[in-house]
């Protein structure tokens, strides 16, 4: 709990708000909120493009949104497919305004996402959307670099490799200061990062 | 190569120091970006003196470079990606026209990188036909306007909102705003659409891990995620001195860069990449090329004098407290490369001679070394510039400098040995400088060749006693 607590300190000053939720349920009902309650930046139609992650499964968002007519596309690797991101999953990451992934780690430091690269994993999804809604339990909240770089290298199944080819740090939303020094949220990234922290 | 336009320092210089926009944009910098992170290191719960830590792990990466570098390229194939080594620029350049040829590619998104700045790739792929888009904002916005960056963080630093609002209204057709959320939303909309549709995406390195075989890239903005993420192709480039050896000597390193760069505890995006999509993941280019550049480093590796600026980040600390960018701007540095960190470093990569008023140009005042996440000894090596410029080194092409200066201080140091020639020239001068002296007190002008000292400031006449005089005054008493 300390450490959640040093994380929702510090990413307040980033435009980044964490949410603790107690229990799937309650989560969500929290997620789906904040679907009805954004609007798209790109369209009129409102979708979402979700992990295949057991954290984002249990909350079964097919079912909450299906009432609002909102899909919650869930895309699945295709390993035969012999471009980047294959054409399916590619519209459905354009297309929708909200990503939803978990994370590998959080540090509480500096409020850090720590996201790997995997099968049902996409990189886009945290990426492209215009809002990124990051799902993790309370014990994926580590101090810093330091214990982050320490468990890397001892976590037993991951391989010889195990950051994977794409490990990517996110602290806080897209942002820009490169017009006169003003800051700005949204450059290239999503505009904004909602951080919802399970507790059990 | 990137045009060098290195001699035209002075007169770029004078330019600079008349434009008032400039000189507006340059103070805010300084004030913002310059204070913040000195108080960015003041808060380190290690203290400052975290910056010597991060210097030995740089330094000790640079002494090893040749094993790192082999471990990185061997740890990035078995990734499965491509790695090339490249002797110089347009050995650098031909490779990545060759890929593009290999991947038939049409349109090229990039990430800011300042080595690609430097082997003068964009014009490289222009000219075999691509379309090659600049995605970090204020890349973009320079790349519109037809210039080069003025700062190595904050390239476009040097333009205001209303020029670019004027450029964004000519160039991309939005209705006139100067209002930097709007412009930038204006960016964002078009710089979307070249993401989603570009071949190869193209990005640098800030320091690649050889134990794990990855670079990182770091960005606030996420456009070099989206350059290398949505792309077929992934072409990085990287200066070979930007690797460490373990993955915790990032712990220091990506802390302080942040600090260093933008004040910040943590940059918004770092993502570490080995090598194109893993069979089997959901995303990711199909082809990851790692190109390695020397283009001049290993002979600055092989002078033990100049070996420390290879642990350079380049992360622009030394630009925002430095007084003489402060005035001068990036652009009169004549290179990619501005400030402290250019006052070395161009010297080092296009010619001591050539780029000779870089360093000659700096005040030695120390403040980069204070302001470096990595502790680079810079005025040291502005020193040891000066002295080879004078002295002349065959191994950097530099021929022993100016003569008369030579002669001139040969002559200054015989007079001073010598009491009596010593105190008939000051006598002298004391004579001559009574009819210079103006009525103010001050020396408005001296003659020729001392003319050089007085345009810019007076001085002051020599007393009417001297030291010696009044002592022996004094005894008597
Ligand atoms: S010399 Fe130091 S302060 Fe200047 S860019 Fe390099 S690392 Fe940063």
């Amino acid at each position: 709990m300390l450490l959640l607590e040093k994380l929702i300190q510090q990413a307040a000053p980033l435009n980044l708000p964490v949410i603790p939720v107690s229990g799937a349920a309650a989560a969500a009902a929290a997620v789906s909120r904040l679907v009805r309650e954004k609007n798209p930046e790109w369209g009129d139609t409102k979708s979402v493009v979700a992990w295949q992650h057991p954290l984002i499964e249990e909350l079964n968002l097919p079912d909450e949104l299906a009432e609002h007519h909102i899909p919650v596309h869930m895309p699945e690797a295709t390993p035969q497919t012999a471009v980047s991101i294959s054409g399916q999953m590619r519209t459905q990451v354009v297309e929708s305004f909200i990503g939803i992934t978990a994370a590998d780690y959080c540090l509480a430091e500096t409020a850090t996402l720590v996201i790997r690269s995997g099968p049902d994993q996409a990189r886009a999804i945290s990426l492209v959307p215009s809002i990124h809604v990051a799902v993790i339990a309370l014990d994926q909240i580590i101090a810093d670099l330091t214990e982050l770089y320490a468990l890397l290298k001892q976590e037993p199944n991951s391989g010889p490799n195990h950051l994977t080819n794409c490990m990517t740090f996110i602290t806080g939303p897209s942002k820009t200061a490169d017009i006169e020094l003003n800051m700005v949220h949204g450059a290239h990234g999503p505009r904004e990062l909602h951080l919802f922290v399970l507790i059990p | 190569m990137a045009e060098i336009r290195t001699e035209h320092y002075k007169s770029e210089a004078r330019k600079a120091i008349k434009d008032r926009t400039l000189q507006g944009a340059l103070a805010d910098v300084q004030d913002r970006l310059g204070k913040g992170t000195a108080k960015a290191y003041r808060e380190l719960p290690e203290g400052p003196g975290l910056r010597l830590k991060a210097h030995e792990i740089r330094m000790q990466a640079v002494e090893n470079l040749d094993i790192l570098l082999e471990t990185l390229a061997e740890n990035v194939r078995e990734n499965g990606g491509k790695v090339i080594f490249a002797e110089d620029a347009a050995a650098a350049v031909t490779e990545c026209l060759e890929i593009a040829r290999r991947h038939e590619v049409r349109t090229v998104v990039k990430g800011k990188s300042m080595v690609t700045e430097e082997i003068g790739l964009n014009e490289a792929l222009t000219a075999a036909g691509m379309e090659v888009t600049e995605t970090d904002l204020g890349e973009y916005i320079i790349q519109l306007a037809g210039e080069s960056p003025s700062h190595i963080i904050a390239p476009a630093i040097h333009k205001t909102r209303q020029q670019v609002g004027r450029l964004f209204a000519e160039k991309l057709g939005i209705p006139y705003t100067e209002d930097p959320p709007t412009l930038t939303q204006a960016a964002r909309k078009a710089l979307r659409e070249k993401f989603l549709a570009a071949d190869m995406g193209i990005s640098g390195c800030n320091l690649a891990c050889a134990e794990t075989g990855h670079i990182t890239t770091v960005s606030n903005e996420g456009n070099i995620r989206m350059a290398t993420t949505l792309p077929r192709v992934h072409v990085a480039f990287m200066g070979m001195e930007r690797v460490v050896a373990r993955l915790e000597d990032h712990d220091i390193l990506f802390r302080l860069l942040a600090r260093g760069a933008a004040a910040q505890h943590m940059a918004g995006y770092i993502s570490y990449i080995g090598g194109p999509r893993q069979p089997g993941h959901a995303d990711g280019p199909d082809a990851f090329y790692l190109i390695i550049i020397d283009n001049g480093r290993s002979r600055i590796l092989a002078d033990e004098d100049f070996r420390e600026m290879l642990c350079c980040i380049r992360c622009a600390a030394c630009l925002n407290v430095c007084p003489v960018y402060g005035k001068i701007g990036g652009h009169s540095y004549g290179y990619p490369y501005s400030g402290p960190v250019g006052a070395v470093v161009t010297p080092l990569l296009v010619g001591i001679d050539r780029a000779k008023h870089l360093f000659m140009g700096e005040t030695l005042c120390g403040a980069c070394k204070d302001a470096c996440p990595v502790d680079i000894d810079i005025p040291r090596m502005l020193l040891a510039l000066r002295a080879r410029l004078v002295e002349g080194d065959r191994r950097w092409n530099t021929p022993p400098g100016n003569l008369v200066e030579k002669s001139a201080y040969t002559a200054w140091s015989l007079a001073i040995r010598n009491r009596s020639l010593y105190d008939g020239l000051r006598w002298l001068s004391a004579q001559a400088q009574q009819l210079m002296t103006a009525r103010d007190g001050m020396i408005h002008r001296l003659p020729f060749p001392f003319s050089g000292w007085t345009r810019s400031r007076d001085m002051k006449p020599l007393a009417r006693k001297t030291f010696m005089q009044h002592w022996k005054e004094m005894q008597k008493e």
